[in-house]
Formats: structure tokens, C-alpha cells, sequence
């Protein structure tokens, strides 16, 4: 059942409270997405080298550990992830003798690897698909010319994988965006927590959540746009620099 | 902790706290635990089939309308798709299941208040699926080279006959891996409806974990079943979309 009175009538003195607590907290939603794509970049990277050059082992490895991160929701994986880490802090604490209590450490690292963690099968997905639409005799170029694995790859291949890849990674970086919203369930203070936060005093939350959606859809539509921008820009500087 | 976080928080002072007593995982609980939990995929499977049906019969109609450029409907569409794909999920179906009974007794004067959580729930993913539906139709019935209705002219055909029999097949074969992402997507995100109350898979998972202190078995269960079926649909999808292949080249 509903837990809304029938009759009800928005609360817009609330609806204002609960966009400017939201709109405080929206340097801890972008830290989250911003870190989260960051690492995500990274570990999908290599990960899309290790499979490209298909490494024995850690390739096959890499491959099942992709479906299985694939296969399971974010809201999982943050339960699991929140649930692991609040069973064991106390014993990593106890450990090393710190002198801090479990409640004092900032939660945001947890969500930061969750989304991470979503994100790098997409990622490396991303720069999988685009070093193979790189044609092989650009590295039989670079060998020839007298250039290292290392040095090939940083300054012929990495350059031309990044605008191939970059429509996908401007999708997933709204999706990371998107996606950080769910880490309010383990108490991690962001935009949608900031927004249901004055309503909690009410036990009115429609007008919370609506702010949240407000916050939320004003700031895709500017990272979409932004990524819009930055594809149209790479891509232009590619085909210059092919010319 | 307040009460907008859904009790999810697994700090030192919650219920979930005596996970750290006794044994972290154990398999024999998790595998004690699977045939309960996979029992409630029922549940899971009725939110994604009615959220499907209902998001494509939406979703054909606001492909249309854009198609057609229907004025003020178009950009009414056009407004809920940037809506529905901008704003996360999760705040979605909170502001269908507090929001929807306000706006229809305000509307209609109907009290819609008692009615089951499950109707909350599926109403809000087919909301959802019928803005990505529909923009996975467009792009399919767009994606076929304007050339063919003209073929379809040509030989006589009116444009409804031109629709059914040229279009509306190569349509369905360029929306099939875009329809296939969309539904696993749809799939692993019912794991946002135990938030609500469903007693799908995770919900059905979290009751137990609950009642047994030990919640790490139970959400181990709940990725098997989700990693499980997630693989099956996707190779499900990869099959039709070879079958789809095979027959469009054979018609040459």
C-alpha cells in the first residue's frame, strides 16, 4: 500500500529545502561518478589489453570475471560489497590498532568501487572493440619503425582507441551518474540522500524524491550534451590529424 | 539510521551486524537457501514480462508519434524520453509509488491508495521501458533506407501494405540485440523492487538472510541466479539474432 494520504497537495516550501540540501551534496555524487569512471577507465583499459593480446590465463580469468560483474545488478553488488565491508572492519581496525571507530570513516570509497566495478565490463567492452577496429598493419608500422610494445601503444594505438570508444564511454559515464544514486541506501550522503534528508522531518517524501529527479535529469541532459561536444571534437581532431 | 535509507545500512549498530559472529559464507546455508530463493523468480518474471508488454504497446505508440512529428504529443514524448533515460531508476519508482496516487485522485478523483505494491512496481518499469522501447523502435524503423518504401510504392503497395510487409520486418531484425541489451537491462534492474516491498529475488533473499543472521549465503544466491539468467538471455538473443541473419540473406 501507498503510504501517501490521498488529497495531498505538494509541499513546495519542502520541495525548495530538499533541492538546495540535494544541490549541497552534489560535489559528493560527482566525486562518486567522477572516481568511480576514473578507475573504471583504468582497470577497463588494461583489461581490454590483457584480452586484446590475449594473454594465457588472465585472459580466460578476465573474460569469466566480465560476465560475472556483467550479470549482476548494481543494487547487488553494492549490498554485497557494504555487507563485506561492515563485517570486517572492525577486525581490519582491531588489527592494526587504529585509533578510529567504524562509524568515523567516510563510506564514499565503498561507492566508488561499486560503481567501478559496474561500469568496467562496459569500459573495457568499449576499448576492446576499438583497439580490434585498429587494422593490424599499424602495428606492423610501428614494430617496423623500431618502436617498443609500450611506446606503439602509447603513441599510435591509445590515440586512435580513445575516439573510437568515446561515444560508449560519454553512455556510461550518465550511466555511472545515474547509478550513484543508488549508494543512499547503504548511507552514503549525495544528492538523493541530501534531497530525502528534510524530508525526513515531514515523513513527506514524494517531494524529496522529486527533487533528487530534478538534480538528477538537469545535470544528464548537460553531461550528455558535454559528451555530444567532446565525441564531435575528438572525432574532428582524428580525422585532421589522419589528413 | 533514518528511514529513507531502507535499512540497507550494514553498520556496526544494525541488525546486520551479527554477520560478523560465527561463520562469514557458508555453502551449505547458501545451497539450503537456492531453491527458496530461485522459487520467487516468479515474481522477478512478472514485473519484467508485464513491464515488457506494456512498455512495447507504449512504446510503439510513442514511436509513432515522433515519427509522425504529432504536434504537442511529439514533444510531450520527447520531454518524458529525456525524462525517463536522465533521471536514475530508483527515483523513478519512488515517484510513481508515492506520486501516481496523488496525480490520479487530483486527476480523476480515483483512489488508487490501497491497491498492491506490485502495482506501483510494474507501472513504474513499463513507464520506464516504454521511453526506452520506444527509442528503440524509432531507431529500427529509421534505420531502414527510405529507398525500400519507395520500392514498396513502386511495385503498387499502399503505404500501410508497404509498412507490414517491407519495413516492419527489417525493422524487427535491426531492433533485436538493441531490444535483447534492453531486456536483460530491465531484468537486473527488477533487483531495485525488494526497495518497495516485492518479495522477488532479492526481497525473498533478504527475508531469509534476515531470519538466519546471514546475509552474505542469500545475496550469493541472488547473483547466481541473476549472473544465470542474464547469460541464458543474452544467449537466447544471440541465437534469434543469427536465426534473423540467416533468413534475411536467404530471401537474396
Amino acid at each position: 500500500m501507498a503510504s501517501t494520504e490521498v488529497g495531498y497537495e505538494i509541499n513546495w516550501n519542502l520541495l525548495k529545502l530538499a533541492l538546495q540540501s540535494g544541490l549541497r551534496n552534489l560535489p559528493a555524487t560527482i566525486e562518486l561518478t567522477v572516481f568511480g569512471m576514473a578507475i573504471s577507465l583504468t582497470l577497463g583499459l588494461l583489461v581490454a589489453l590483457v584480452r586484446y593480446y590475449r594473454l594465457p590465463v588472465l585472459s580466460q580469468f578476465l573474460t569469466v570475471l566480465l560476465t560475472l560483474l556483467k550479470g549482476t545488478p548494481a543494487m547487488l553488488m553494492l549490498m554485497m560489497v557494504s555487507l563485506i565491508y561492515s563485517s570486517n572492519i572492525m577486525k581490519i581496525i582491531q588489527y592494526f590498532n587504529l585509533n578510529i571507530k567504524p562509524a568515523d570513516i567516510n563510506m564514499i570509497f565503498l561507492g566508488i568501487l561499486v560503481l567501478s566495478l559496474f561500469t568496467m565490463p562496459g569500459t573495457s567492452e568499449a576499448f576492446r572493440g576499438a583497439l580490434l577496429s585498429i587494422d593490424k598493419i599499424q602495428f606492423e608500422a610501428g614494430y617496423a619503425v623500431g618502436l617498443t610494445t609500450g611506446q606503439l601503444l602509447r603513441t599510435v594505438i591509445i590515440p586512435q582507441v580513445i575516439p573510437t570508444a568515446m561515444p560508449m564511454l560519454m553512455n556510461l559515464l550518465v550511466a555511472a551518474f545515474k547509478a550513484s544514486a543508488l549508494v543512499y541506501t547503504i548511507g552514503i550522503v549525495e544528492v538523493m540522500y541530501g534531497s530525502l534528508e528534510p524530508c525526513a522531518q515531514y515523513y513527506q517524501y514524494l517531494e524529496g524524491y522529486i527533487a533528487a529527479a530534478a538534480i538528477f535529469w538537469a545535470l544528464s541532459i548537460l553531461m550528455t550534451c558535454f559528451g555530444n561536444w567532446v565525441t564531435h571534437t575528438v572525432r574532428i581532431e582524428k580525422s585532421e590529424g589522419s589528413v | 539510521m533514518d528511514r529513507f535509507t531502507a535499512n540497507l545500512w550494514t553498520g556496526p549498530n544494525s541488525s546486520e551486524r551479527k554477520e560478523s559472529m560465527g561463520e562469514f559464507f557458508s555453502l551449505d546455508r547458501a545451497v539450503k537457501a537456492f531453491p527458496k530463493i530461485l522459487a520467487s523468480l516468479n515474481v522477478t518474471f512478472e514485473i519484467v514480462i508485464i513491464a515488457t508488454l506494456v512498455g512495447l504497446l507504449l512504446g510503439v505508440c510513442i514511436a509513432l508519434i515522433r515519427m509522425f512529428r504529432v504536434p504537442v504529443l511529439s514533444q510531450i514524448a520527447a520531454v518524458y524520453i529525456s525524462f525517463m533515460r536522465g533521471t536514475p531508476l530508483i527515483v523513478q519508482l519512488y515517484v510513481v509509488y508515492y506520486g501516481l496516487p496523488i496525480l490520479l485522485y487530483n486527476l480523476v478523483g480515483i483512489n488508487i491508495n490501497g491497491w498492491d505494491k506490485l502495482f506501483f512496481i510494474i507501472t513504474a518499469y513499463a513507464l520506464n521501458e516504454a521511453a526506452f522501447m520506444g527509442e528503440i523502435i524509432r531507431g529500427a524503423i529509421i534505420a531502414v533506407p527510405e529507398l525500400q518504401t519507395e520500392a514498396g510504392y513502386s511495385t503498387g503497395m499502399t503505404y500501410g501494405q508497404t509498412f507490414l510487409h517491407v519495413i516492419l520486418p527489417q525493422a524487427v531484425r535491426v531492433a533485436i540485440p538493441s531490444f535483447g541489451v534492453d531486456l536483460v537491462s530491465l531484468f537486473q534492474s527488477t533487483s531495485l523492487a525488494f526497495l518497495l516491498g516485492a518479495v522477488d529475488v532479492i526481497g525473498r533473499a533478504r527475508t531469509i538472510g534476515s531470519n538466519s543472521g546471514h546475509y552474505l549465503d542469500v545475496y550469493v544466491d541472488a547473483a547466481v541466479i541473476f549472473i544465470t539468467f542474464s547469460v541464458l538471455l543474452e544467449l537466447l538473443f544471440h541465437f534469434i539474432q543469427k536465426r534473423g541473419d540467416r533468413i534475411y540473406h536467404g530471401q537474396h
